[in-house]
């Protein structure tokens, strides 16, 4: 009989078809003694289906390759697997109590395994719960009680620290420092919230929108809210040192420490560095500077008292462009700053801990701070990209950037917006600045912005691509390209080495006004290997990429191109062996957080937005002990800024 | 490979699983007692396989834990459905199945590194695709593109060593069903194996040609 409206193969595709089901039902199991005889004298005339049947013999192996990559469940998976069939069973007690006024059957106690995993559960949590002699953090001080961990909380024991600056009740900011000793897979239903272990309660004029804690762990620097008359301060402010113990101390009362500057030996301001006489909060003296200082000068006198417990101001009325960070070991800090008035664009500057004030070390207005590679600063410049090449290739008006940052723009965007009447993209040139000898090395590779290496010199964050002008007329932000990461190819590794500061002298050029773009062609390549890895594809305004002191976390933040201040936050783990990106594991898929991040051994701290799920802001912490990863925070407050 | 080994470290008896082997009855109603020793003895056994099918399926190992243990919650549940002379291990992976397909056909999710705005549970986006095609191998590039019930049964077979039987068990349907299925999931991968190696082959000619203009440029 025939089927009209039915398709039907003939004889030939029919035995292809029976071929390739009966070789694939081989692989699962023995098929019948006729079929297999059938195949294989199909086979035997049949190239087509022989080269599926090996095409599907490689796949299969293929396939059965991953067995030697089994993924390993996380360990407390059985306690969380325990405790949800108790709460289930609890779920269903009640209605059984509810059935039983019905008639329902009873059930009976729980079984002696469930609960004995349940009791370890709880005493896990238990012990990691035992009080620590914190005091209980949070505006008001009063609403820790209701904190308490949840019935599900299981307890990943962690060994970190944290610090942070909240408001407090009073109006006043408080440097907050706590240990995360434990944290909880679920972060709502887990933990007790973070405690203090010290809190030092900071005199400042103005808000903050930023705080670093210095690597030395005795100071932080507090970057000022911008205002639109006097711009921001940086302030630099002695605290107690606190690492990360178990066995905490006790808390101290809310108050100063004494400051004391480290006494290196450096250019000393007009009041004593080591002096530790608190003075009334740091007022900058230093009016602002409106055109910074070239080259290696020293700038004016402090603005503040080194020696005063208020701390004092490094720099004052400038707009800080980007991040500030210490240097790796916490003797030097660096940022890019503009003009309050707008006046021009960013330059680098450095500040010697124990020095009076921040000195700017560029002076074309054009380049950006980076990041700390060990002891140098990786900072980059922007190269005007002119006009196109023309159709023949000349190369006239070139968009190739020099190799080394001069201090003479030859284009300003702010300036000169009508010379170049056809969109012009502008390329960033990176470079390796040593803060003490001023010299400089250029990376190799073209328009890599904003680069982020981690402390093991393996990997590098940036964004791989041009920069367009941002409208203000000093400033730029992201053109055509992409966030990448890539291995990090350090020429010097068997020289100097990252974080060394002895840059090979034939590859370097001091960064002073007029310097050229010269650098030594014969010197090995230090920079990003040159085959990146698209972190996204997505269109994205501004970034943050930061490593852990391993090199193997790496977090990213995306700016929201709709609020300046809030982003995804996302924690990216890297093979320790390859650098390769573990798609296996994926802590933290990607969470609202504030800008200023922190990231430092075993754990990532975060601010998130207020409005979340209708609660207010929290410092909140994913910390990890292996593959093990689990969250904390804090409670609820107004204004948080976590220390980087 | 699989079935041994103790949950996070804690001792686990099997004296339930035993009397749930094969062709050992499970007599009489839900019983509280006998649902949390069976539940914890099958834990002990097959969670290294139950989480690693999981996270083959969902691609995400949070989402694989947590659907882990919802497996073993409606084990615990359901385990007096589990019939005479039926095979546990098959009927766990038949719950774990429809807990992954439940979850995947609710949320659609199969996520890699969307770092903006793709939180968990939201739907495959370009870029998700983007960077699949970015940051995993071809092969589970093509695993991520056939059916997932035809990547179940792959998966079955070839990685959990299920038989024709349990794997029909296990996929709810019949044995034949179960092989045409595998059937039609060999051929799936194999196309998708060989449209992954096309595409990666060409992304990186593009990416050979730009590097070596930029090299150009920058000289």
């Amino acid at each position: 009989m025939t089927l009209p409206f039915r398709r039907r193969h003939n004889d030939a595709e029919a035995s292809h078809d029976r071929a390739r089901s009966l070789i694939a039902a081989g692989f699962l199991e023995p098929i019948e003694p006729t079929d297999a005889t059938w195949l294989e004298s199909h086979l035997a005339g049949c190239l087509e289906c022989r080269t599926d049947a090996a095409a599907y013999e490689a796949d299969r192996q293929l396939l059965r390759a991953l067995r030697d990559r089994p993924p390993e469940p996380p360990r407390d998976l059985w306690a969380r697997t325990a405790a949800e069939v108790e709460r289930s069973h609890g779920r269903r007690d009640r209605a059984a109590r509810r059935g039983r006024a019905v008639g329902g059957p009873r059930i009976g106690r729980i079984p002696l395994g469930v609960a004995s995993g349940l009791l370890v559960v709880l005493v896990v949590v238990g012990a990691a719960l035992v009080p620590k002699g914190g005091l209980p953090v949070g505006p008001g001080g009063t609403d820790t009680a209701k904190d308490s961990p949840g019935s599900g909380a299981t307890a990943i024991a962690v060994d970190s620290d944290v610090a942070w600056i909240q408001l407090s009740p009073d109006g006043s900011y408080e440097f907050i420092q706590a240990n995360v000793n434990e944290v909880c897979v679920d972060v709502r239903d887990g933990c007790a919230p973070l405690n203090s272990r010290t809190a030092t309660r900071l005199n400042l004029d103005q808000a903050p929108q930023a705080v670093l804690l210095s690597p030395t762990r005795n100071q932080i620097a507090v970057v000022t809210n911008s205002t639109a008359s006097s711009g921001a301060d940086i302030v630099v402010v002695a605290v107690p040192a606190v690492t990360p113990t178990a066995t905490p101390s006790p808390v101290p009362t809310l108050s100063f420490a004494p400051q004391s500057p480290p006494a290196t030996p450096r250019p000393t301001p007009t009041t004593g560095a080591g002096s530790p006489t608190p003075t009334p909060s740091g007022t900058p003296t230093a009016p602002p500077t409106t055109e910074p200082t070239v080259g290696p000068s020293e700038s004016t006198g402090p603005s503040g008292s080194p020696g005063s417990n208020s701390g004092y101001a490094i720099v004052t009325g400038v707009i800080i462009v980007g991040d500030a960070a210490y240097s790796a070991h916490g003797d030097w800090l660096a940022f890019s700053a503009r003009p309050a008035d707008g006046t021009s664009g960013p330059d680098l500057y450095t500040w010697h801990v124990g020095d009076g004030v921040a000195t700017a070390v560029t002076s074309d207005h054009r380049t950006f701070f980076a990041g700390w590679l060990g002891n140098r600063i990786l900072a980059n410049r922007v190269e005007p990209g002119v006009v196109e090449p023309d159709a023949s290739g000349d190369p006239t008006g070139s968009t190739e950037p020099t190799a080394t940052p001069t201090a003479t723009p030859t284009v300003d965007p702010a300036t000169s917006p009508g010379e170049s009447p056809a969109p012009v993209e502008d390329h960033p040139v990176a470079f390796i600045l040593d803060p003490t000898s001023r010299l400089v090395v250029p990376l190799s590779g073209t328009d890599v912005w904003h680069p982020t290496v981690d402390p093991k010199a393996k990997s590098v964050v940036y964004w791989s691509g041009t920069l367009v002008p941002d409208g203000t007329g000093t400033g730029w932000k992201l053109g055509t390209g992409h966030l990448v990461i890539d291995r990090w190819l350090d020429g010097e590794a068997q020289g100097t080495g990252p974080g060394k500061s002895t840059p090979g002298a034939t590859a370097t050029t001091e960064v002073t006004a007029g310097s050229d773009s010269s650098a030594a062609p014969d010197v090995p390549p230090i920079g990003p290997a040159g085959n990146p890895v698209a972190l996204t594809d997505k269109p994205i305004a501004e970034f943050d990429a930061w490593f852990d002191p391993s090199g193997t976390r790496l977090a990213v933040w995306i700016n929201d191109p709709a609020d300046a201040t809030v982003g995804t936050l996302r924690l990216v783990v890297l093979d320790p062996g390859t650098r390769q990106i573990d798609a296996s594991a994926d802590p933290l898929p990607g969470v609202a957080a504030l800008r200023g991040v922190s990231i430092n051994d075993g754990r990532l701290a975060w601010v998130t937005p207020p409005g979340q799920d209708g609660q207010g802001s929290h410092v909140q912490v994913l910390a990890w002990q292996g593959r093990e990863f689990g969250q904390v925070r804090t409670i609820q407050g107004d204004r948080f800024f976590v220390a980087r | 490979m699989y079935g041994s080994g103790e949950p996070g470290g804690f001792a686990i008896t099997t004296r339930a699983l035993e009397g749930h082997a094969p062709g050992v009855a499970v007599t009489g109603a839900w019983n509280r007692e006998s649902a949390g020793a069976f539940v914890e003895a099958l834990f002990a056994k097959h969670h290294h396989e139950i989480y690693a099918y999981l996270v083959r399926m969902v691609r995400d190992s949070e989402l694989a834990a947590d659907l882990t243990q919802d497996a073993f919650v409606k084990a615990y549940k359901a385990y007096d459905t589990l019939e005479k002379g039926e095979n546990a291990r098959a009927w766990l992976y038949q719950i774990a199945h429809r807990v992954a397909l439940d979850d995947i056909r609710r949320k659609k999710i199969i996520r890699f590194f969307p770092l903006v705005g793709d939180g968990k549970g939201s739907s495959p986006s370009a870029e998700r695709l983007v960077m699949d095609v970015r940051l995993s191998g071809p092969l589970e590039r093509a695993m991520a593109r056939i059916p997932e019930r035809q990547r179940a049964a792959l998966l079955l077979a070839e990685l959990h060593d299920l038989t024709g039987l349990e794997l029909a068990e296990a996929l709810g349907v019949s044995h034949v069903a179960a092989r045409a299925l595998l059937t039609r999931a060999r051929e799936s991968l194999r196309q998708a194996l060989a449209a992954e190696r096309s595409a990666e082959a060409a992304t990186e000619a593009e990416r050979d040609a730009t590097y070596a203009q930029g090299r150009g440029r920058g000289g």
